[in-house]
């Protein structure tokens, strides 16, 4: 199909301008959720005083860690209009192999490299079959967390890989206070919070969610953008499936549960991020998976049952996605 | 960028000054010993049971230990990292003792250790840690013996019909442990008393739809086995479906009944067996297991020696046979629901 050039750029001015209109919502959306965060820190602050214990803030920025690194690959896919439900199960195969090669004697730095390479190649999978095949991003992604947790248990045994404990202390190594997961945390999203706000990539990945078609009339790389994703997604779960394997001190099957998903969708929407593409950042994401986090602490120190916990924290995921809807109405 | 900074710049001052200005810490109850528990899954009805009966049984037992428990449970629903988090959070609660059933004994250990550092004892429940890192005190039920129980109780049941058995093991997952304890014990006992030869072994790594099928296929091959020995009862309708396509799901003194023999006695089993359709079973006993589990809590509560085996506190399971169901106490699957409604 042809475009006449004046076509093209009215097409590219529309763009654009939805852009723009989505970058100054883009910033209401990080005032809402820094005002929320404060509230929140506020009602806590009243009801469950044990929480500002430093010892648990530093627990939670370490829980926080694992799961904002997953919520910012899911956005950066949730970006481009796409879904990526295998995050967990390729962090958990991931953590797997660089198990398995820890053991068998390969130093951990180069097994921690092979492990990221691994998500990422699962990730190239999961692109290629979206952006070159055309495939659904949900089966594709559904089938290829069935193919990877199938891969976990066979190659276990449904047996957890135990690590060596000084790759333990070597990842969660602590620099004032902290240990490392926080600042791979903290550099992560700093990296593509500034990759998609600050660079023509980034707008290229927000284009592609907001309208497909209009990009690619545009000329911008939709395919790759929408490739590079899924890849970087895969990776960051190969980053993740590194820390957490240390913080357990395994690697399993189990790592890669279905609840993880939830945690991890659930993190990326209430962070702002909207899952039918084209608004939220990183940032937003590792908010959200904070605020996740959080509630979980908090839902723990207050000694609520498990059965309506997991009651509020499915009402507050339909409240955010329905917000998420009513504001696209709008 | 400057934008990204001010907003980790603003969360970062609203935290540290609330920490600062607040500093305020919620003191533990007086006099209260706190126990944190940690479950890795409420979906089964066994551990709400092992819950109700701690309960109950620390309330009777611990005032005159000198101790007033207090018990703060959380649920890691089948999810080992959720687990991992939910007992950082009840170190967080400064309990006094963690109780854990480990959804994943590979990954406890890193709980274990992060307890330990935090000066707080921690119990392994129902499931060993498979790490160094081994708690303060292993509790649960002894696989071994529950499976030789039910196996001399088979043994002597063939012996008094004057028969030699043609016994099918339908085995569990072979990497739990217990399962693998069962199976031993079946096997040993079958070469001790000659009482019976296992004729197939069924691997069923606790799957249903694998008893379902593993069990059909074997009446298939052997359709002269007269046993059926299970490691666990927990998929009886399995078994049940399994028997009824070969016509074999027969009373006790009908034609073509087939001897069953179980460990565990769960809900379905025991109605099974009052039905007469089960003929032998140990139980996986709840109400037990919650009384050395608080034994073990008043022993660390008081200071006292921890004093059992090298394996941990083992609780033996107990034979139940149709003629002495009735008159025994305290089945989890007969009891539980009557004594929740009544409380």
């Amino acid at each position: 199909m042809k475009f006449d050039s004046n076509t093209v750029k009215l097409a590219c001015s529309k763009t654009d301008s939805i852009i723009k209109k989505y970058g100054e919502k883009r910033r209401y959306r990080k005032i809402v959720t820094v005002v929320v965060v404060i509230l929140i820190i506020a009602v806590i602050y009243i009801f469950v005083p044990r929480f500002f214990n430093p010892r648990n803030l530093k627990n939670i920025l370490v829980q926080s860690s694992t799961l904002g690194l997953m919520a910012i690959g899911m956005t950066l896919v949730y970006l481009t209009g796409g879904m990526d439900l295998s995050i967990p199960s390729v962090m958990a195969l991931s953590g797997i192999i660089g198990a398995i090669l820890m053991q068998s004697g390969v130093n951990p730095v180069i097994a921690a490299i092979i492990t990221i390479l691994a998500g990422g190649a699962v990730g190239a999978i999961n692109g290629l079959s979206v952006s070159a095949l055309k495939m659904i991003p949900f089966v594709v992604t559904l089938a290829m967390m069935q193919v990877m947790s199938g891969v976990s248990t066979w190659i276990t045994n449904s047996v957890s890989v135990v690590v060596p404990l000084s790759y333990i202390n070597i990842v969660l190594f602590k620099i004032a206070g902290l240990p490392l997961p926080v600042y791979i945390f903290i550099v992560i999203t700093a990296i593509s919070t500034f990759l998609c706000k600050s660079t023509l990539s980034g707008r290229w990945l927000y284009a592609v969610g907001i309208n497909m078609n209009s990009a690619k009339v545009c000329k911008i790389p939709a395919d790759r953008i929408v490739f590079f994703t899924y890849v970087f997604s895969g990776s960051l779960a190969g980053v993740t499936g590194i820390l957490l394997t240390a913080r357990l001190g395994a690697a399993g099957p189990l790592m890669g549960s279905s609840n993880v998903i939830l945690d991890v969708m659930s993190a990326a929407v209430v962070g702002g991020v909207s899952i039918y593409g084209g608004v939220g950042s990183p940032l937003g994401a590792a908010l959200g998976a904070v605020i996740i986090t959080v509630l979980n602490n908090v839902l723990n120190l207050l000694r609520v049952d498990f059965f309506p916990a997991q009651v509020i924290k499915g009402v507050l995921i339909i409240v955010f996605v329905a917000l998420d809807s009513f504001r696209r109405k709008k | 960028m400057k934008k990204l900074v001010g907003v980790l710049m603003l969360i970062l001052i609203v935290s540290t000054g609330v920490v600062f200005a607040g500093g305020q810490q919620e003191q533990k109850d007086d006099g209260k010993f706190v126990v944190g528990v940690s479950w890795d899954e409420k979906s089964i009805p066994l551990i709400q049971a092992w819950e109700d009966y701690m309960i109950v049984e620390a309330e009777a037992n611990g005032p005159g230990n000198g101790l007033d428990f207090e018990f703060i449970i959380n649920v890691a629903d089948l999810d080992p990292t959720r687990q991992a988090a939910n007992i950082e959070d009840l170190i967080q609660q400064d309990v006094d003792v963690i109780l854990a059933r480990a959804k994943d004994g590979a990954a406890i250990g890193s709980s274990i250790r992060a307890a330990h550092d935090a000066g707080i004892p921690f119990i392994v429940f129902d499931r060993k840690s498979l790490t160094e890192e081994q708690g303060d005190a292993y509790v649960g039920g002894d696989g071994y013996s529950q499976g030789r129980s039910t196996a001399e109780a088979l043994a002597s049941m063939l012996k008094d019909k004057g028969i030699t058995g043609q016994c099918i093991e339908v085995m569990g997952d072979l990497k739990d442990n217990n399962a693998v304890l069962r199976s031993q014990a079946v096997n040993e006992v079958a070469k001790e008393t000659g009482a019976f030869e296992i004729v197939t072994q069924v691997p069923t790594e606790w799957d249903p739809q694998k008893f379902l099928s593993g069990i059909t296929n074997a009446l298939q091959a052997y359709p002269e086995a007269d046993c059926i020995y299970l490691a666990s009862d927990f998929a009886w309708s399995a078994v049940q479906a399994a028997l009824e396509t070969h016509g074999r799901y027969k009373k006790v003194g009908e034609e073509g009944h087939i001897i069953m023999a179980s460990c565990d006695l769960f809900p379905d089993a025991l109605v099974a067996m009052e039905g007469g359709y089960l003929d032998i079973s140990t139980t996986w006993d709840a109400y037990l297991h919650a009384k050395a589990l608080v034994e073990v809590l008043i022993a660390i509560g008081t200071g006292a020696d921890l004093d059992y085996g090298e394996d941990g506190y083992l609780v033996p399971g107990r034979l139940v046979l149709p003629e002495t169901l009735g008159a025994m106490d305290n089945i989890w699957s007969r009891d539980y629901a009557d004594w929740t409604n009544s409380k």
